[in-house]
């Protein structure tokens, strides 16, 4: 027969030893390395066949989008809302400090709110 | 052509909706890395012939099992005190009520309702979890249990010449289908109902499930609905047969189960049987731990409805986790814009909600039937490769119930990981919702305005875990089987040959809930 498990010990002392460690963004620091992730939104898609962008845990991200539409975005798990025009591109600053795969969605194209949420692209959050 | 186009509309009107995969939220997993997936894979292939060598060399098939009764140490006697168990049940009927007054009552958003992070997180992702991995809690605290058990002590107070139930007589041939019809209609619940985060259509679900309980319990008798016809008491049942702990009694007047005919009951010794425990003195109650996955060796095999209710359970489970991969997605893509399912589609689409809901539906029947009759033929399999001379030990459908069981915990450990880090991220909604459960604003204990921190698990732990609990139970599984075949068998080289179909059965499980946690997760839609 098995033995006891091992991994429920685990499990509850990494739940207890892991700091909660926020969202931390130093947004008035020019001195932080930004990774920089580009989107381009042409005809309510992301522009080419790449629908999944890859960052690393830690690392200070910096999301410039731009569309021919304006549309709201959110990028769930992070809950971060954010609205991109035509004319003014938007630039997004956060700190990756959970792992996991987002998706973020459009909540709204043009005037329109909440039309529905049609995931865009998934943001990919690796361990380092 | 219309009628595509029609589809095409309905799809782009309904696509916000769909997308939650078992019950309510989102999952953010990142798929596991395809070295690990890998080595999993070998790994579980591997140790199914240590497994096998040790079977080989070692003598095995006695029925007995170690344990040790906890209620002898006085801690656990104190914490077994039927003040704190009343307690504790009186807290769950409590939680009971509060879900279905949120429900039917409170905000309607899912994230600002206790409803729906009570129901699908908490009780039946979490309980699965206790169940599984500690005891069976369920049987404890089962709070339309203890509803109905309260009524029958104040009926015997006010009225003690009068019977606390209708006492019309279970038909024998019904077995626990009772139980199966509703954990079907849970199941789609979970995986295809639109509404199954809408607080209020969750609290009426609540409301009816709770009628038909108590329904059943006043035709019956309690003890009789519970064994047939509550689902959930079977199916927590079930993975806390592999728990390290039991509870039992000895010296108990036979309950109904013990007087049904001896061979086609699941009544283990006794073993987790609620009646016989209620009946009991107290000095002949036992609480038990004993070794892991004892429970999965039946001494008889189980009864038909009961396996159909335990291949349910698996299917589900791994159908939950195909819903979310790119697999799926490309499937449902297909079965949207095919010409042979189109008037299914338009038959099911009003009734269940959309075109989605309806394919979803088609799917589910599909998977869920699939898996059975695919069962049933490594059934036949195992006894075409049991050698002749010990088929008459087992008949077809008793090789079938008796290795069934042995299956669990490799869904048990596919559950496990799956839902590790959704009990632990969407588990947190517990913390804001306990001060303002029907999301009017309320601020009872302080910690309404808790954010959900995404980072309380990370993803190379969640890997891990995940890759380390598959294998484990699938090892577990390959074990089972084996010395439950010894025992039918008393013969090595009989059990052996008997199990080599199960062995490709499981290890083909165990390589699909790999591959399952290997893939991206997608919303369909």
């Amino acid at each position: 027969m098995p033995g006891p498990n091992p991994l429920l010990f685990v499990f509850y002392v990494s739940m207890m030893v892991i700091a909660t460690t926020h969202a931390n963004d130093n947004l008035d620091d020019p001195d932080v390395n930004r990774t920089t992730v580009e989107i381009t939104i042409e005809h309510r898609k992301i522009k080419g066949d790449k629908n999944v962008f890859r960052v690393y845990q830690g690392e200070h991200i910096e999301l410039l989008v731009v569309s021919d539409e304006t549309v709201s975005l959110h990028i769930h798990g992070y809950d971060i809302e954010f609205k991109v025009d035509p004319e003014e591109p938007a630039s997004v600053p956060f700190t990756a400090y959970a792992t996991g795969r987002f998706p973020v969605s459009s909540h709204g194209w043009g005037d329109q709110h909440e039309h529905g949420h049609q995931t865009l692209f998934y943001l990919e959050v690796y361990p380092q | 052509m219309t009628i595509k186009t029609a589809l095409f509309a309905l799809l782009a009107t309904t696509i916000p909706s769909v997308g939650l995969a078992h019950g309510f939220a989102q999952r953010y997993d990142l798929p596991v890395p395809l070295a690990l997936y890998l080595g999993g894979a070998a790994a579980a292939v591997a140790l199914s012939f240590v497994v096998i060598a040790f079977f080989l060399r070692h003598e095995h098939g006695a029925n007995g099992y170690w344990r040790a009764n906890l209620l002898r140490s006085l801690p656990l006697r104190l914490l077994a005190h039927p003040v704190l168990t009343g307690l504790l049940r009186l807290l769950t009927v409590l939680v009971l009520l509060l879900v279905v007054i949120a429900g039917l009552f409170g905000n309607t958003n899912p994230f600002e309702n206790f409803a729906p992070t009570t129901v699908w997180v908490i009780w039946w992702v979490g309980l699965a979890y206790v169940s599984g991995l500690a005891g069976d809690l369920w049987a404890l605290i089962n709070p339309w249990n203890t509803v109905y058990r309260s009524l029958e002590w104040l009926a015997r107070k006010l009225r003690p010449a009068k019977p606390t139930c209708l006492g019309i007589r279970y038909p024998k041939c019904m077995g626990d289908w009772p139980a199966v019809i509703i954990f079907l209609g849970f199941v789609w619940a979970e995986l295809v109902w639109l509404s199954s985060d809408s607080p209020r259509s969750l609290a009426w679900a609540v409301c009816a499930y709770s009628v038909t309980t108590w329904a059943g319990m006043l035709l019956f008798g309690r003890h009789v609905w519970l064994r047939h016809g509550e689902a959930f008491t079977l199916v927590f049942g079930f993975l806390a047969r592999f728990a390290p702990t039991e509870y039992r009694s000895k010296n108990t007047s036979p309950c109904i189960a013990c007087t049904e005919s001896s061979s086609a009951n699941t009544h283990y010794s006794r073993t987790n049987c609620l009646e016989c425990f209620e009946n009991a003195a107290a000095e002949n109650r036992q609480f038990n731990i004993r070794p892991w996955a004892v429970g999965l060796l039946p001494e008889h095999p189980i009864r038909r409805s009961q396996m159909v209710l335990v291949l349910i359970m698996l299917s589900s489970v791994t159908f939950d986790g195909l819903l979310a991969t790119p697999l799926w997605a490309s499937v449902a893509e297909w079965m949207l814009y095919s010409d042979a399912l189109r008037p299914a589609i338009l038959l099911l689409q009003g009734p269940t909600g959309n075109a989605i809901a309806a394919i979803s539906t088609i799917a589910l029947v599909v998977f869920l039937g699939g898996f059975q009759v695919l069962y049933a033929l490594f059934s036949v399999l195992m006894r075409r490769a049991t050698p002749a001379a010990f088929r008459s030990r087992a008949s077809l459908a008793d090789m079938a119930r008796w290795f069934v069981l042995s299956l669990v915990p490799i869904a048990l450990a596919y559950h496990l990981a799956h839902y590790l880090s959704f009990l632990m991220i969407v588990g947190q909604y517990m913390i804001p919702l306990i001060s303002d459960p029907l999301g009017l604003g309320w601020d009872i204990f302080g910690t309404s305005l808790y954010v959900v921190n995404l980072a309380v698990v990370n993803a190379r732990f969640i890997w891990i875990t995940t890759v380390i609990a598959i294998v484990t139970g699938h090892i577990v599984a390959v074990y089972l089987s084996h010395a439950m075949a010894l025992r039918i068998f008393q013969d090595r080289r009989a059990a052996l040959l008997s199990q080599v179909p199960m062995l490709f059965l499981m290890v083909g499980y165990t390589m699909l809930s790999l591959w399952i946690m290997a893939q991206p997760v997608v919303e369909t839609g």
